[in-house]
């Protein structure tokens, strides 16, 4: 691994966006993954290569995140991190020259106003370098369906917070099964289970949004 | 805090600046116990605090029902004897009650609009923030308001239990439509959503026993809700001694025992 690669990973993981951002007070005056990410393309440096900071950087606040050993505001700061440097890669990802390892479409469930689990997994899954389609909240099943439409090869999360707005999972899952068989379908959310996921015909179930990263490795990437 | 009661119904409108504010809280509701949470946090909590004031529209109260009656587990209230079915767990703690109040409070929808504001212009850290601020404000609003219920009931010789809230303990948060229809229209601004959401989102609602045998407790000993969001930040709050009584995590539904 590369001398830049680990520096760009340590700002993401740390949080650090550029060199006027106190946050983290410790790295105070450094440069941050925007300098980072400008510098880096301007030496040369191949655009894949930041994206590859990123996503080991994101990849490591995850796993924290998951061992509780990080807790959201420091997933946060990692993903604005992640942001700026990614800002820089927008053109790439335009012209193709960038490609991203799949594309995600996550909603909250239709009747559900909660967003902020949903926004942090998909700040971590973009951090996983996969493209994210936001679709907000109370998302019904038919503009999940047009959002697949839009993106062929998709794959959907869809979040829940209470019990009376999980049940809506079920319907819609079972419209996308119906129209996209081969759509992944993962879901996630305070209430919902791994049962309640088996049951419901999802493809998987994420306590957390690393977990939900792992599952589109492994499935999708 | 103004104060008004007509018949069994009891109202207050409280303003921001005479709820408790601890940053400690905010540390702790966001995971972290005290000392190792980054110094951003404090400073962002006291800019959020210093500006949520004017964005909130915080109003509470309850609805005092001076008989109860139970049918096996259920108990009901009013004079068509709504039934709740609140669980076995709740009804353990409730079932020597000799009176009731069903409650509710919100903050209004100021700082959750703000909270997305923020998050909608990219700024999710501070959204995040604020949304947690509002969830403790909704938290110590509430808490006000069952002091001064609690103070009422010891100067009769009387004491309360914890607040109880659908969605916890095995009550199920559909009984929301049940409650909210013994309570006047539109009570402290809330409505339900269909599926049993108040909005605006910060907002609380639940029951509390009145009786010389209640007692307020730890009702995460109560609960066998394992994955409980509230389980963490409880356990959190023990490790940091944060005074307040909170166990949320930002964006939740206020519906839990406290």
């Amino acid at each position: 691994m590369s001398e830049f690669v680990e520096q760009l990973a340590l700002c993401v993981e740390r949080g650090k966006v550029n060199r006027e951002s106190l946050y983290p007070p410790d790295l105070h005056g450094q440069d941050g993954t925007d300098e980072l990410a400008k510098q880096a393309l301007e030496q040369g440096l191949k655009p894949d290569t930041i994206l590859e900071g990123c996503i080991l950087g994101m990849d490591r606040i995850g796993a924290k995140f998951s061992e509780n050993k990080a807790f959201v505001p420091e997933l946060l700061m990692a993903a604005k991190a992640m942001t700026a440097a990614m800002t820089h890669l927008k053109p790439f990802f335009q012209s193709g020259a960038v490609k991203r390892k799949g594309t995600f479409v996550i909603g909250t469930v239709a009747g559900d106003l909660h967003d902020i689990g949903k926004n942090l997994v998909a700040m971590v899954v973009e951090g996983g370098g996969f493209e994210v389609i936001d679709l907000g909240t109370n998302v019904t099943t038919a503009k999940f369906l047009a959002s697949i439409e839009e993106h062929p090869g998709c794959s959907v999360g869809m979040s829940a917070l209470l019990t009376t707005t999980m049940v809506n999972m079920e319907g819609t899952i079972k419209a996308i099964k119906e129209k996209y068989p081969e759509t992944l379908v993962l879901v996630g959310g305070a209430p919902v289970t791994k049962q309640y996921a088996d049951k419901i015909g999802a493809d998987g179930y994420s306590p957390d949004p690393q977990g939900a990263v792992a599952i589109l490795n492994k499935k999708v990437a | 805090m103004i104060r008004s009661t007509t018949a069994d119904i009891t109202e207050f409108s409280l303003s921001f600046d005479e709820l408790d504010h601890n940053p400690a809280e905010l540390i702790a509701l966001v995971g972290y116990r005290d000392g190792e949470a980054p110094e951003i946090l404090r400073t962002l909590y006291y800019e959020i605090i210093s500006a949520a004031g004017e964005r909130c529209h915080i109003r509470g109260g309850y609805r005092h029902f001076s008989e109860i009656e139970w049918r096996e587990t259920d108990l009901c209230l009013g004079s068509e004897k709504t039934a709740f079915a609140t669980g076995k767990i709740i009804a353990a703690q409730l079932q020597r009650a000799e009176s009731a109040v069903l409650f509710a409070c919100s903050i209004g929808a100021g700082l959750e609009t703000w909270s997305r504001q923020l998050m909608n212009d990219g700024d999710f850290f501070s959204g995040y923030l604020v949304d947690a601020v509002a969830s403790l404000t909704v938290e110590s609003a509430m808490h006000k308001i069952q002091d001064d219920l609690e103070k009422d009931q010891q100067d009769k010789g009387q004491k309360i239990s914890n607040c109880y809230s659908p969605g916890h303990c095995g009550w199920l948060v559909t009984e929301q439509h049940k409650l909210f229809s013994l309570l006047p229209d539109n009570f402290c601004g809330i409505t339900l959503t269909d599926s049993s959401l108040m909005l605006p989102i910060k907002s609380a609602s639940g029951i509390i026993g009145i009786g010389p045998a209640m007692q307020r407790v730890d009702a995460c000993q109560l609960c066998d809700m394992n994955r409980c969001v509230f389980r963490r930040f409880d356990k959190s709050k023990q490790e940091t001694e944060a005074h307040a009584v909170f166990a949320k995590k930002p964006g939740d539904q206020h519906h839990r025992a406290f």
